[in-house]
């Protein structure tokens, strides 16, 4: 079920009514049964590799917890690979098949290994970290292992973050099923707003922008560079919103019914550097690496040529996590490597005096801001791009500045560089004025309602509500 | 003190607000609805002009139907001048045989034309959701036409209830509703009675194209073409189904086609395939693209089709006789 449909608002409705007017002890089975309902009505088969993999889990982390020495490796290492082969099975088999045919081909041998025709389950990346998180969590002993079965299921398949996120920690949302949330006013009108927000970012922004991208990426040989570029802008504004959109959709959800998420995006393009992007973009993911492979490998405690190996390759494997295609594996190495680019310049820049906590002129800040957002562009390049061909052909396109017209694709444009304007004016208020200028959050319920009220028309007027599903789901 | 339980009660204050709140969202939508309605009902140019005009006012004795390649290859003043009566080309971009059909339907609730031009697509029933999510272009029209309201509902099953709303149908217009209010482009006023000419040359030569072999058929535009082929017949108007020119050669008959040919045949309607004809394909001073004539190709072939449907009409008269 998708978040920017009408099926969803009746589901939304009917269970968070549900969920108050019933006593707290059967709250857990109505989600659960609520969740296997969501995940179920996208292709209904695939609720049994979760449920493979909840009882896996369930079991490794009762034994995990019981047992001593060895033991508790064995346990951990039987939860990892069971989570790891379900995604290299359904996720990465064919892309490995894939290369080994190209391999096998260059020496003249043909592949007998045959391709699986199968679906890449939606949001399996997501669940199986969350999962693998549990049970590293109780290996660690910093969370005790779930004895209900159901509430470790819910955990896995709570349906505002099941199939793109945020990943969640047990420490932080396992507890929460036990918790009695009572029907707070104001609680329940914060989670509306943040999922009006959610949707005004999908259906005006994100969503109208794909209509540009898919439009000149589906046939970038016949664009010029500059239809390129912009393309490529406004690809980085649609993943942005389109992406943060589902996030605050599941955190707003959950937070009506008294459940906290982690916040996912921090509005990330006014990063002045890759680091920073990278705290503020998709930071459940980017704590998940950071807690369970960067650490793991050593983090920043080891010497610094390992360290930059250590940043490089998480980011690598971050790459990968989100599909099973070279353009991610480059799209994760330009970003490790832009993040070790910074780390050596700001070695050899303190060699010269120049101190990494000194606060930049507002000027200098802007520039900074200015480059991080380009070369993440670039990097979004590989992102959307089909494959390494089209990646090649869209950045020889746009460095070759050859002349060409601009495609505008009327009224997808105006649309476009309206919403995109929108979006950049709401949170630059955000980052430099928080607090000013309220209009949502305004003490005047004039100001407030009138605010609900032109958010809600403004996604009747402009929203694309034939829109496609979360490019997120596929991961 | 019960006003002070209902006053503290959050369940309650939260249903008193959310009322509220209801009540002025139904207020706006209303108010600015309405707006959105007088202004696109009254633009005077562009795509969404030509359709109002198409669906309330033509009053035509032929109407042309189809998509950009209809819009484009069909020039409504040599064929009416050729056949001797008032011609529109209702062709509109981008659109399938389930928007002509509805246009049709809706036509016929005012008054019958006499002959009525089809020009089909290769892959005209293919299943594709864009077709469907196109029939966007006929929302304004949702309220005030029954006739429409079955094929719009086919966009999904909650359409009568977005349709609730007074402005989602005119959601994503604003800006076509503000270009067909003001005099900002020009061009726009240009209407030769529906068809819109071309002037670009190709400027590579014709391929040799495969067509893509069977395809899976939608079989709700199979139906939706039925539909609108016994709605001709029923309502005696003369119907005349074509495939107009493609620039490449295409080297084999495309499934879509092939089921509208054998409807065509079931009820003894003309069915004519030009997709292939050497007087217009491979020409490159007659076409703007690979699908679509330019202004003269459009004018030969515009003289061609009167021709025949004069001939046709000929042949049809005799052996009524």
């Amino acid at each position: 079920m998708l978040f920017n449909s009408m099926e969803f608002l009746f589901y939304f409705i009917v269970v968070t009514s549900l969920y108050f007017l019933l006593p707290h002890r059967f709250r857990w089975m109505l989600l659960l049964f609520a969740s296997c309902y969501f995940y179920m009505a996208f292709v209904p088969v695939y609720i049994l590799i979760l449920g493979f993999t909840i009882v896996i889990d369930y079991f490794a982390g009762i034994f995990l917890e019981e047992a001593r020495g060895r033991k508790r490796k064995v346990w951990l290492i039987a939860s990892l690979v069971a989570n790891i082969g379900v995604l290299a099975v359904f996720k990465y088999y064919n892309f490995l098949n894939d290369n080994l045919t190209t391999l096998l081909h260059g020496v003249g041998w043909n592949n007998p290994v045959p391709y699986l025709k199968i679906l890449l389950p939606i949001g399996l990346s997501f669940h199986t970290f969350q999962a693998m998180s549990y049970t590293i969590e109780v290996y660690r002993g910093h969370q005790k292992a779930e004895r209900n079965f159901g509430i470790y299921a819910l955990y896995v398949m709570f349906y505002p973050q099941l199939v793109a996120g945020p990943i969640e920690r047990p420490q932080n949302l396992l507890h929460q099923f036990y918790e009695k949330h009572s029907f707070d006013y104001e609680r329940v009108v914060d989670g509306l707003k943040i999922m009006l927000w959610g949707f005004v970012k999908k259906l005006v922004i994100a969503d109208r922008l794909g209509l540009y991208v898919d439009a000149v990426y589906g046939n970038a040989d016949q664009h010029s560079g500059l239809s390129l570029i912009v393309a490529t802008v406004f690809f980085a504004f649609q993943i942005y919103c389109d992406f943060s959109g589902y996030s605050d959709i599941a955190i707003g959800s959950a937070k009506v019914m008294g459940f906290t998420l982690m916040r996912n995006f921090n509005r990330p393009y006014f990063s002045a550097n890759i680091s920073e992007f990278w705290s503020r973009w998709h930071i459940s993911l980017s704590t998940w690496f950071k807690d369970y492979l960067y650490i793991s490998l050593g983090g920043n405690r080891v010497s610094i040529p390992r360290w930059y190996f250590n940043l490089f390759f998480v980011f690598l494997v971050s790459g990968l996590w989100h599909g099973a295609n070279w353009t991610f594996v480059i799209w994760g190495a330009l970003n490790g490597f832009y993040l070790v680019a910074a780390l050596i310049r700001n070695r050899l820049l303190s060699k010269w005096g120049w101190k990494e906590n000194d606060q930049p002129s507002w000027w200098m800040r802007m520039i900074n801001i200015g480059i991080t957002f380009l070369l993440t562009c670039f990097a979004w390049i590989f992102f959307r791009a089909a494959d390494l061909n089209q990646a090649t052909l869209v950045i020889g396109r746009i460095f070759r500045f050859e002349k060409g017209s601009l495609f505008t694709g009327n009224p997808t444009f105006t649309y476009s560089l309206f919403a995109i304007a929108f979006l950049l004016l709401v949170e630059a208020k955000e980052e430099y004025y928080k607090g000013s200028f309220t209009l949502i959050d305004n003490k005047s319920p004039l100001v407030r309602y009138s605010t609900y009220l032109a958010l809600i028309l403004l996604i009747l007027l402009i929203g694309v509500f034939d829109g496609g599903q979360f490019i997120y789901f596929q991961f | 003190m019960e006003k002070d339980l209902i006053k503290n009660n959050p369940v309650q204050k939260f249903l008193r607000n959310f009322l509220l709140f209801l009540f002025l969202l139904v207020i706006a939508d209303f108010a600015v609805g309405f707006l959105l309605r007088k202004f696109y009902f009254s633009q005077e140019s562009g795509l969404e002009a030509r359709t109002i005009y198409a669906i309330d006012k033509a009053n035509e004795e032929l109407i042309v139907l189809g998509s950009s390649r209809a819009s484009h290859h069909y020039v409504p003043a040599i064929i009416g001048k050729e056949l001797n009566m008032s011609a529109y080309n209702a062709g509109r971009e981008g659109n399938f045989i389930l928007y002509h059909n509805a246009v049709l339907q809706c036509m016929i609730q005012r008054y019958h034309p006499k002959v009525v031009v089809l020009d089909l697509l290769n892959k005209e029933f293919s299943v594709n959701r864009e077709s469907y999510d196109r029939l966007a272009t006929l929302m304004p029209f949702y309220r005030n036409h029954e006739a429409i309201r079955p094929i719009i509902n086919l966009r999904g099953p909650f359409e009568p209830i977005k349709n609730l709303s007074a402005i989602y149908p005119y959601n994503s217009k604003l800006q076509a509703i503000a270009m067909g209010n003001l005099e900002l482009n020009k061009s726009r006023k240009q209407d030769f009675g529906g068809y819109i000419p071309l002037e670009r040359v190709m400027k590579r030569p014709a391929d040799s194209v495969a067509v893509e072999g069977e395809y899976p058929i939608d079989t709700i535009k199979v139906e939706a073409f039925r539909q609108l082929v016994k709605t001709c017949s029923a309502s005696n108007i003369r119907l005349f189904v074509i495939c107009s020119p493609y620039y490449d050669y295409l080297r084999a008959e495309d499934p879509s086609v092939r089921i509208a040919r054998q409807i065509a045949a079931e009820y003894s309607i003309p069915f004519w395939d030009y997709s292939v004809d050497t007087t217009f394909t491979g020409k490159a001073d007659i076409f703007d693209d690979k699908a679509h004539l330019n202004k003269e190709g459009a004018e030969r072939y515009s003289k061609l089709i009167a021709d025949k449907i004069t001939a046709s009409a000929g042949s049809h008269a005799s052996a009524k006789r």
